[in-house]
């Protein structure tokens, strides 16, 4: 019997999508557009079952720890490593971005070489983050994601402010992660001047003897950087328009996907590598993130751009992870990530109907579009599904995350105030079912609008939106399938063997 | 330190050697200029050159160990020697690079060489300096060289940058020359060994902080350092890119290693001269990146970026250690590989366009080419996958470790790391064709070392920036 | 023998689910099903159900519940189960969902015949059926909200059947939202305990089993003050009273009439209203806890009795009559469940619900909204169905009675009773007067079957109902209809005064929702907007910087300017500055360089000379 363990590498599940992505962009490959599509489509599955692998074959430990050094002086090493959390967070990733390589299909009409290399070396980047082992690593990809982000975003954007708001999203992220820089620099020196030993894995960070203070400091350093990417509220202003500028594979990937950057971010580094530093701004970022809750579902309320509704009902969810996070506790990070998951594929499947209703009614005002459950029934189907999971509506996938999510941050030890919180984000229930229905209503029921649909789905757009709404089910009616692995992760670093 | 003329002065004689060779040929002319194959003087000249820079490089490489020389005002120590090497280097890439500025002024190519030649010299002479008296002959003669060299080009705009920049030089000259009076006033001593003695034994006054000052001033005109900053914008925009190739880098360098020489020893000694070298190198680079912002035209905001550079490299040294003057060695190497590969591609298109503004950058017949420039582009801007990005956490991380004192200070340089981010950005995205800048402009290009040493330049970036162990090992043993 | 119809009922509530799933799957790839299979399959599923839930119940009877669960959520000691229990309350309602359930999808085939969305139609009915008898069979109070969310989205998805018509599709919006109020204040309670289980529970592992239910309560009741007690029953009960339809959420039942007339016969008056009954039984060892709450459940309950009789009165329409009538009976039963009456409430329930079904299926038999709806007439068994509602005969008046019963020690508990059944016999009779008996229409035997069956199973629950004497609520009825009849021939319609207005509009509460909650909700929305514009709009990363710049070079020009402005005004003010400065002039670069280094040097001299003046001169 053949093991297949033994060709689980974690640089190959980095690399590959860059190895495909230089073959395409090669002299030698034919410049016939069907045919790209065609071979970066079977890329991106190829390397889905690749990480499929990683999932069968994981057993309870980390897999295959690959850290050669790289700047040796600093103990720096180009690491990467898998545990649960990596894990769940890699298998998302690949589901999404096979998905938003099916979706390409009829949304990218030029430039179609240089869109799947950039789409292929977008997923290399998004996996290192995810994989990395060592900060300096995590930084690297942390950085290097930006630039196919700001290409695919500026140069296939739908309207006319994709460069405007391109730019806008790198600023954001850059300055954030600039921050997020110093802060890791910090946590790498005092580490060092802690233990007397320089190392960059992230594992073996030991910050017992940094006083709090110090942590606290740190800790907000970094959590600008990955506060932009999460976002949190008042950083959150690049999101909407980048989301609504890129091309529908992009707003899926950047919000199933990039967003959850942030999530993993503050995860791995907020919560597991500072916990005493956290223990102090996590009441604070709970505030936060309810704010993030509440204030972004009363602003999607009042869009009239399909696509923004979805994007700020995107950070709303979003405020209900770091809620999660903020109880730290294993209920609240099981339910963040379950939750993370979860709302990767919600949105995801939200902006691949978004962009079905935009190529066939041409038109994203929510004023004037309506009736298209009529011409459409089969989209007006899969649409229902997927607001119903957002809105989260139990034995679908979104219900599940929302409920450990709070359940978490109300079981939290901090202090009285994040119960509060937890209550209080709450009614988001509501506020999410009205701006979601709002939709439904506008867009779909009623009679017809100024712009009528041609056709239903098309086939590959049936083969996405049925993916998706077959595992919010799955992932709805038998949570315990992915609980099982998310309940191992540890709220702190002691316990991970690296 | 062993006093030994012939090690010390092996790469000197050299490139000495080789300015009377190209002296002689000038004036023999050895083919008219009716000969069939024009270009054959230019060839000739390149080809001396190269020979001599690379005899020089080898030179340099020739001697093992420190060395002194005339009464201790010449020495010769490693990181002389690397950044000797890196001056050489910066000179052989633009001497790659002059096709185009030589073939508008066949007559004078002997010239131009003679010129990039005394530059090297002035720059590795004032690299090895150890008084004050060499460093300012070698520092003008390196300059004197260059202010000819811009005003080399026929026509009005490189006449208008060479005086520009020997006036500003002049100004900066007396303020370096001023603090160096009281400096010898204070320890009638022009060498710097001795008056690091002196001044590490004594209490130092205001004069000496004042002197110190002064000196920074004076020497961080050529960096482009605030107050003397506003000439670059001009000198570059009236330049030719081999030229600039030049002027960006050498300079850098020569200055970057005098400064980590004087803040070890002669001028180390106060505080007040560490406040104003934070103070100035953040103004210089909000001003630069500022200044960026509405900037249309390549080359200023090449100049933009030069001042904004060297201005990160400056502010490391404020916090001097040796894990500080590493770092900056370090961003030193990666900004000038960027540098010139930016300046390879802006000579690539240069002839074509009168005013090179960014809508004409997409002009290339290459789209390697392009993405090469992109590329050194967001390693400027410190993007990852380049060496930039690795400078850039060097840079951070010595300022960090010298305590949290400096963090308002590296929050600052964060957000001018993204205002610079802009027109990087813009840089990069100016070779992407876009329907209103598509020109088909049947053009050649006139030099064809141009498009190799974007190449290589590009890959240098990239291999740094993947593998920037070895190169950082070294730059922190120099140091040691 | 009757082991096996305990065992095997998980498999006959799952049925209906695979029917939708099945009509679902079929829908997407555009399979064409036969509409006589479709509705086999679907009946088979309900009779299955009669049958199992009835011999369930016999089995239960003899020898005490059962309970199957399986792990839904499992967090280390975090656990969420999932599962079937079966005891006699759920296999009762069980019972009656099937029942009623079977009869109409008997007459929903005849009825829905014209319709093209049949399928769809059918396949929310099983949806339905899943939903309810998930909710049922519930062993705890998580595994209630999932099914309290399910069919609260079958009640969503059945108001905006036909979503072409924008008025449907917007009362189907307001009724889940509506829902959506409850649903969340019913999880907020769950969680609650949830929490405190989890805090002060000694056992391993934390469930909300009904099985524990008396310890639960003991455990949240101990550790909570007076204060939050109230709150955390408050919250659950608010999932009460918003799927029951009581004061002050009953306006979603009216928009639920918009439903088709089998659907409205079904959800809003026989089974899914009625789980919040079925959940107030459940939560009573919580509730009698604290005497208040009790109070405040009768209270509520015969409140919304009376003012929904109020309304109804004042109604023209027969099926917002019909709405209001359930939630005022709801109201009856929520009040007797207070008073610890819970058999009466279960008797009520069931009659109550075959007695509405009965109402409202001989009201659809003749005034079909997808065949023919000119003018309103009634049926001769909308008139049975009426004497049974008004409590003048069959199930209907033995259930008044008993009410009365249960009240006697409150004398002011039972005058608000008799009122209610006195009112309850005027909107009813009101109603029958007002409108003419059908005649020469002959309706679908289908039809004519279901609604046979309801009023046979009224008939029969006379005698199975205990307690059949003509006392004061029988009079009163009586004087009720005779009321109604002699407005009803006096004047043909009510005079349209102030009053009847006021009771005609609900009291406004309606209006009140969506003029003065829904346009608050909206400037707040606004106002949300208005500020992200706001930030985003202004573009704060780069202005900051340029800000600071602005500052230190311009500080005199600008400083009164207001702070608001001041990021904008800096934008690009700097930028111009900055290129003025840039004059190509090469006497200026010299002036400034050498202004500032002259700045830097006498702020040097100064500090030295400060610092050496405080220190008392040199030396």
């Amino acid at each position: 019997m053949f093991d297949f363990s033994n060709i689980l590498s974690l640089p190959v599940l980095v690399f590959l999508p860059l190895v495909f992505g230089i073959i395409i962009l090669m002299p030698f490959f034919p410049n016939n557009d069907i045919l790209i599509r065609r071979f970066a489509k079977g890329c991106i599955i190829f390397h889905f079952i690749y990480a499929l692998l990683f999932w069968i074959f994981y057993n309870n430990g980390f897999i295959s720890l690959y850290a050669p050094d790289w700047i040796k002086t600093l103990g720096i090493s180009f690491g990467f490593a898998m545990d649960e959390l990596a894990l769940v967070f890699t298998l998302l990733t690949t589901i999404v971005f096979t998905l938003a390589g099916i979706a390409s299909k009829l949304h990218i009409r030029h430039g179609q070489r240089y869109y799947y290399a950039l789409l292929l070396f977008f997923e290399t980047t998004i996996l290192g983050i995810f994989n990395a082992s060592d900060i300096f690593t995590f930084f690297l990809f942390w950085e290097l994601e930006l630039i196919p982000a700001y290409f695919l975003i500026a140069y296939w954007g739908e309207g006319g402010n994709a460069k405007k708001s391109a730019m806008k999203f790198i600023l954001y992220t850059f300055l954030g992660s600039l921050f997020m820089l110093s802060g890791l620099i910090l946590l790498h020196y005092f580490n060092f001047l802690a233990t007397n030993t320089l190392n960059g894995q992230i594992g073996l960070y030991n910050l017992d003897k940094v006083s709090p203070e110090l942590q606290v400091l740190i800790s907000v350093l970094l959590l600008i950087g990955f506060g932009v990417k999460l976002p949190i509220v008042p950083i959150h202003t690049w999101l909407p328009d980048a989301h609504t500028d890129a091309a529908t594979p992009i707003s899926m990937i950047l919000a199933g996907i990039l967003l959850k950057t942030g999530a993993y971010a503050i995860i791995r580094f907020n919560l597991q590598t500072l916990p005493e530093g956290f223990k102090y701004i996590a009441p604070v970022l709970a505030v936060f993130a309810l704010i993030n809750i509440i204030y972004t579902a009363l602003v999607a309320y009042a869009q009239t751009d399909i696509k923004r509704i979805v994007a700020y009902s995107s950070i709303s969810n979003m405020g209900l992870i770091l809620l999660g996070i903020c109880s730290m506790n294993i209920i609240g990070l099981s339910g963040a990530v379950f939750h993370s998951v979860a709302h990767g594929l919600i949105t995801a499947g939200l902006f691949a109907v978004c962009g079905i209703v935009l190529l066939r009614c041409r038109e994203r005002n929510i004023n004037k579009l309506g009736g298209i459950a009529a011409k459409m029934p089969r989209l007006f189907g899969f649409a229902t599904v997927i607001i119903l999971a957002s809105i989260g509506l139990p034995s679908l996938a979104g219900f599940v995350g929302e409920v450990i999510s709070i359940t978490g941050a109300l079981a939290s030890e901090l202090n009285d105030y994040t119960k509060f919180t937890a209550l209080f984000a709450l009614p988001v229930l509501i506020l999410s079912s009205c701006y979601m229905l709002k939709f439904l209503h506008k867009g779909f029921f009623g009679e017809e609008g100024e712009c009528k649909p041609a056709a239903d789905i098309a086939n590959h757009e049936f083969v996405i939106l049925v993916s998706i709404v077959v595992l919010l089910f799955i992932l709805g009616c038998f949570p315990a399938s992915i609980l099982d692995i998310i309940q191992n992760i540890s709220v702190t670093n002691g316990a991970v063997v690296w | 330190m062993v006093n030994d003329l012939i090690n010390i002065f092996i790469p000197h004689i050299i490139l000495i050697l080789t300015i009377i060779v190209q002296l002689v040929l000038g004036i023999l002319k050895p083919y008219s200029l009716t000969f069939k194959y024009k270009d054959i003087n230019i060839r000739i000249s390149n080809i001396v050159t190269v020979i001599g820079i690379i005899g020089a490089t080898a030179g340099t490489l020739y001697s093992q160990g420190d060395y002194a020389g005339f009464n201790y005002s010449i020495i010769v120590t490693s990181d002389v020697k690397a950044l000797s090497i890196l001056v050489l280097i910066c000179g052989l890439v633009s001497v790659f690079l002059n096709t185009n500025l030589l073939r508008g002024n066949r007559q004078g190519c002997y010239k131009y060489h003679v010129l990039v030649l005394t530059a090297l010299l002035g720059g590795i002479c004032a690299l090895g300096a150890n008084d004050f008296l060499t460093l300012f002959i070698s520092l003008e003669c390196m300059s004197f060289a260059l202010y000819f060299l811009i005003a080399f080009p026929k026509g009005y705009p490189s006449k208008e940058a060479g005086f520009k920049y020997l006036i500003t030089n002049a100004v900066s000259v007396a303020f370096f020359l001023f603090g160096v009076s009281y400096i010898l006033g204070l320890t009638s001593s022009l060498n710097f060994t001795e008056i690091t003695q002196i001044f590490e034994s004594e209490r130092c006054s205001i004069i000496y902080a004042i002197a110190s000052i002064m000196i920074f001033i004076g020497l961080g005109m050529k960096l482009a350092l605030f107050p003397f900053a506003n000439w670059i914008i001009d000198v570059y925009a009236g330049s030719e890119s081999s030229v600039l190739n030049l002027l960006s880098t050498v300079p850098k360098i020569v200055v970057t290693g005098v400064l980590i020489r004087l803040l070890s020893g002669v001028m180390g000694f106060n505080t007040e001269i560490n406040a104003v070298i934070l103070i100035l190198g953040l103004i210089t680079a909000l001003w630069a990146n500022i200044y960026a912002i509405k900037e249309n035209n390549v080359k200023k905001l090449l100049a933009c970026s030069s001042a904004a550079n060297a201005a990160y490299m400056i502010i490391i040294l404020a916090v001097f250690s040796s894990f500080a003057a590493s770092a900056a060695v370090f961003y030193l190497i990666c900004y000038v590989f960027m540098n010139m590969g930016a300046f390879a591609y802006v000579n690539m298109i240069e002839p074509e366009c009168k005013l090179l503004t960014l809508d004409k950058l997409s002009q290339t017949d290459s789209k390697l080419n392009a993405a090469a420039f992109a590329l050194c582009c967001l390693g400027l801007a410190g993007l990852p996958a380049t060496s930039g990005f690795i400078g850039k956490i060097f840079l951070l991380y010595s300022l960090l470790q010298s305590g949290l004192i400096l963090l308002p200070i590296v929050l600052l340089l964060l957000i001018l790391f993204t205002i610079g981010l802009y027109f990087y950005i813009k840089l990069a995205r100016g070779i992407i064709k876009t329907k209103q800048t598509a020109i088909h402009h049947h053009y050649k290009i006139l030099n064809s070392f141009s498009r190799p040493v974007l190449l290589l330049m590009a890959l240098i970036t990239v291999i740094i920036g993947i593998l920037p162990f070895n190169l950082l090992a070294r730059c922190i043993l120099l140091f040691q | 023998m009757s082991e096996f119809f305990t065992d095997n009922l998980i498999w006959v509530i799952l049925y209906p689910l695979w029917v939708f799933l099945l009509i679902g799957t079929g829908r997407l790839f555009a399979v064409r099903m036969s509409k006589k299979l479709l509705t086999l399959i679907t009946l088979t599923g309900s009779g299955l159900g009669i049958l199992f839930s009835g011999g369930a119940l016999i089995n239960i009877l003899q020898s005490g519940s059962k309970e199957f669960v399986f792990t839904f959520i499992k967090i280390q000691n975090f656990l969420i189960q999932l599962g079937v229990n079966i005891d006699k309350l759920s296999a009762v309602y069980l019972l009656l969902l099937f029942t009623i359930s079977f009869f109409i999808q008997l007459y929903s085939s005849s009825y829905m015949s014209r319709e093209p969305k049949y399928y769809r139609y059918f396949g929310y009915l099983n949806l339905f059926n899943f939903a309810m008898g998930l909710l049922l069979v519930s062993p705890n109070l998580f595994q209630i909200y999932i099914g309290w969310e399910l069919v609260g989205l079958v009640s969503y998805l059945l108001i905006g059947f036909q979503y072409t018509n924008p008025l449907k599709s917007t009362a189907a919006v307001k009724a889940f939202i509506i829902n959506r109020i409850g649903d969340t204040a019913l999880l907020t309670g769950i969680l609650c305990i949830i929490y405190i289980m989890w805090t002060y529970s000694v056992s391993e592992f934390v469930t909300l089993d009904f099985s524990d239910f008396n310890i639960i309560s003991s455990i949240v009741y101990a550790h909570t003050n007076n204060f939050t007690f109230t709150i955390l029953c408050l919250l659950l009960f608010t999932g009460v009273i918003v799927k029951s339809a009581q004061f002050p959420f009953h306006t979603w039942l009216q928009e639920a009439m918009k439903a088709p007339t089998p659907v409205s016969a079904l959800i809003h008056s026989a089974t899914m209203v009625a789980a919040g009954v079925f959940l107030t039984i459940r939560l009573l060892p919580l509730l009698t806890l604290s005497k208040e709450i009790l109070i405040f459940i009768v209270i509520l309950g015969m409140f919304t009795a009376l003012f929904c009789s109020l309304c109804a009165i004042c109604q023209n329409n027969v099926k917002s009559v019909l709405a209001y009538s359930t939630s005022a009976n709801l109201g009856l039963m929520i009040a007797a469940v207070g008073f610890g009456n819970i058999d009466l409430a279960v008797i009520y329930l069931i009659v109550h619900g075959f007695i509405k079904a009965a109402l409202f299926l001989s009201y659809g038999m003749t005034n079909n909204e997808y065949t023919d709806d000119t003018g309103t007439t009634l049926p001769p068994s909308f008139i049975i169905a009426s004497f049974a509602l008004a409590g003048l005969a069959f199930a209907g008046l033995n259930c008044k009675e008993l009410f009365f019963e249960t009240f006697k020690q409150n004398t002011f508990l039972r005058i608000e009773f008799l009122l209610t059944a006195f009112m309850c016999a005027v909107y009813i009779f009101k109603l029958c007067c007002k409108y003419p008996l059908a005649k020469g229409k002959r309706p679908h035997a289908r039809e004519q079957i279901s609604v046979w069956v309801f009023l046979l199973i009224i008939t029969a629950g006379t005698f199975a109902v205990y307690g059949s004497q003509l006392g004061f609520p029988f009079w009163t009825a009586f004087a009720g209809a005779l009321t109604a009849i002699i407005i009803s021939i006096k004047a043909k319609e009510c005079k349209e005064g102030k009053i009847t207005q006021i009771c005609s509009e609900g009291f406004f509460i309606d209006k009140f929702y969506s003029r003065y909650i829904y346009s608050c909700y909206g400037k707040i929305t606004d106002i949300a907007n208005k500020i992200e514009l706001y930030i985003s709009n202004n573009k704060f990363l780069v202005s900051f910087v340029k800000a600071a710049v602005f500052i230190a070079g311009n500080i005199e020009k600008y400083i009164l300017d207001a702070a608001v402005n001041l990021c904008a005004i800096c934008t690009k003010f700097a930028s111009r500055e900055l290129e003025h400065a840039q004059t190509r002039n090469i006497q200026t670069y010299i002036a400034y360089g050498v202004l500032i280094a002259g700045i830097i040097f006498t702020a040097i001299l100064l500090t030295y000379a400060l610092v050496i003046n405080s220190l008392g001169g040199i030396g």
